[in-house]
C-alpha cells in the first residue's frame, strides 16, 4: 500500500503531516484529504473562526512529490439544486 | 512502577490475590477485552496505557486505564455483562492479570477488598462522564490537551510515544485534526511533538489550554 503525506496549504504556510498514512490507492487518500478539509472547516464554523476556504489539502507521495491537491472549496458537499 | 490500586489494598486482602496475580507483558495493541465477549481476565497495569475503544464507522475512546486503576470493571460490579467496547493497550507497558472468577471469589470473601474496587469503578465513571463533556463541548485543541494530561499522569518521565493516527482514534477525529492541534500546542510552548513522540513541557500550560475540561488527576504521579 502506497503512503501518502497529507499537508495543509494555507495561503502563507505549510502544515506539513510528518507522519504520513498508508492508503489502498491515491483515490483513498484523495477521498481521505476531502474529509479531513470537510472536519477542519466544520471545526472552524463551529467555533466561529474563518472556514478557510483558501486553503488545500497536498497529497504528497513518499518522494515528497505533490501527486494530487484538493482544495478545501472542491471538498464541500454540494448543496441539492433549488426545487 | 506499580499499580496503585493493588498497592491500596489492605494486606489481608492483598493476599487473597496475590496467589493468582501473574505478571503480564502488555505490548502495544495487544488487546485485553473484545466487544460482547465474556470478560475471562481482568487487568492490573503496573505501566502502560490501556484504551477503551468504541469502534463505529469512526472509532473514538471511552476510557482511559494505567496504574491507577484494572480493567474488566463489570466483575466489579458483580454481573456478568459483556463489555460493549473494545479494551486494548496504546501504550506498551507491564501489569498483572488474574482469573476474573478468582476476582469474584475473592471479593465474596472480603467487602474491604470490594470497596476499594469500587471506588475505583466512581473514579472511573467520573473519567467518562468528563470525557462525555469534553467530547461534547471542548475544541480539538482543548480535548487534545486534556488527553495528553491524562496519558501524561499514567507514565513515567514527559515523552509519550504515539502515532497521529492513535490520536486520531483517541479523540475520535481525523489526522489532519490532530496535527494541526498538536502544532497549535506546540506553538504555545506547551509540548514539543516529533513524528510519533509528544513531549509535556508544561503541565499547567496544558490545564490552562484544556479550558476547564482537565479537572484533576485521579493518578498519583511518580516521578
Amino acid at each position: 500500500m502506497p503512503r501518502y503525506f497529507l499537508h495543509v496549504q494555507n495561503s502563507s504556510d505549510i502544515l506539513e503531516d510528518d507522519v504520513g498514512q498508508d492508503f489502498a490507492d491515491l483515490a483513498a487518500a484523495e477521498r481521505e484529504a476531502a474529509a479531513a478539509a470537510c472536519e477542519l472547516m466544520a471545526e472552524a464554523l463551529r467555533w466561529g473562526k474563518p472556514l478557510g476556504l483558501q486553503k488545500k489539502m497536498l497529497i504528497n507521495d513518499e518522494a515528497d512529490c505533490t501527486v494530487s491537491i484538493v482544495p478545501f472549496r472542491a471538498a464541500l458537499p454540494d448543496d441539492p439544486p433549488p426545487s | 512502577m506499580t499499580n496503585q490500586l493493588l498497592a491500596r489494598l489492605a494486606r489481608a486482602d492483598a493476599r487473597l490475590l496475590e496467589p493468582h496475580l501473574e505478571a503480564v507483558d502488555l505490548p502495544v495493541r495487544k488487546q485485553l477485552h473484545a466487544p460482547n465477549r465474556r470478560v475471562e481476565r481482568v487487568y492490573f497495569p503496573d505501566s502502560g496505557i490501556a484504551s477503551v475503544v468504541a469502534n463505529h464507522d469512526v472509532p473514538i475512546e471511552v476510557g482511559m486505564i494505567g496504574r491507577d486503576g484494572m480493567t474488566g470493571i463489570t466483575v466489579v460490579l458483580g454481573d456478568d455483562e459483556r463489555p460493549l467496547h473494545e479494551t486494548y493497550m496504546q501504550v506498551a507497558g507491564k501489569g498483572r492479570w488474574l482469573p476474573a472468577d478468582r476476582l469474584r471469589e475473592a471479593i465474596a470473601k472480603s467487602s474491604a477488598l470490594h470497596q476499594v474496587l469500587l471506588r475505583y469503578v466512581q473514579v472511573f465513571l467520573r473519567q467518562t462522564t468528563e470525557t462525555a463533556l469534553a467530547n461534547g463541548r471542548g475544541k480539538i485543541e482543548e480535548r487534545l490537551a486534556r488527553w495528553l494530561l491524562m496519558a501524561h499522569d499514567r507514565i513515567d518521565g514527559d515523552e509519550l510515544k504515539l502515532t497521529h493516527e492513535f490520536l486520531a482514534v483517541m479523540l475520535g477525529v481525523r489526522r489532519s485534526g490532530i496535527t494541526t492541534a498538536l502544532q497549535e500546542l506546540e506553538r504555545k510552548g506547551l509540548i514539543v511533538h516529533r513524528r510519533s513522540r509528544v513531549t509535556v513541557l508544561d503541565r499547567e500550560g496544558l490545564e490552562e489550554g484544556s479550558n476547564g475540561a482537565y479537572s484533576r488527576p485521579t493518578v498519583e504521579r511518580s516521578s
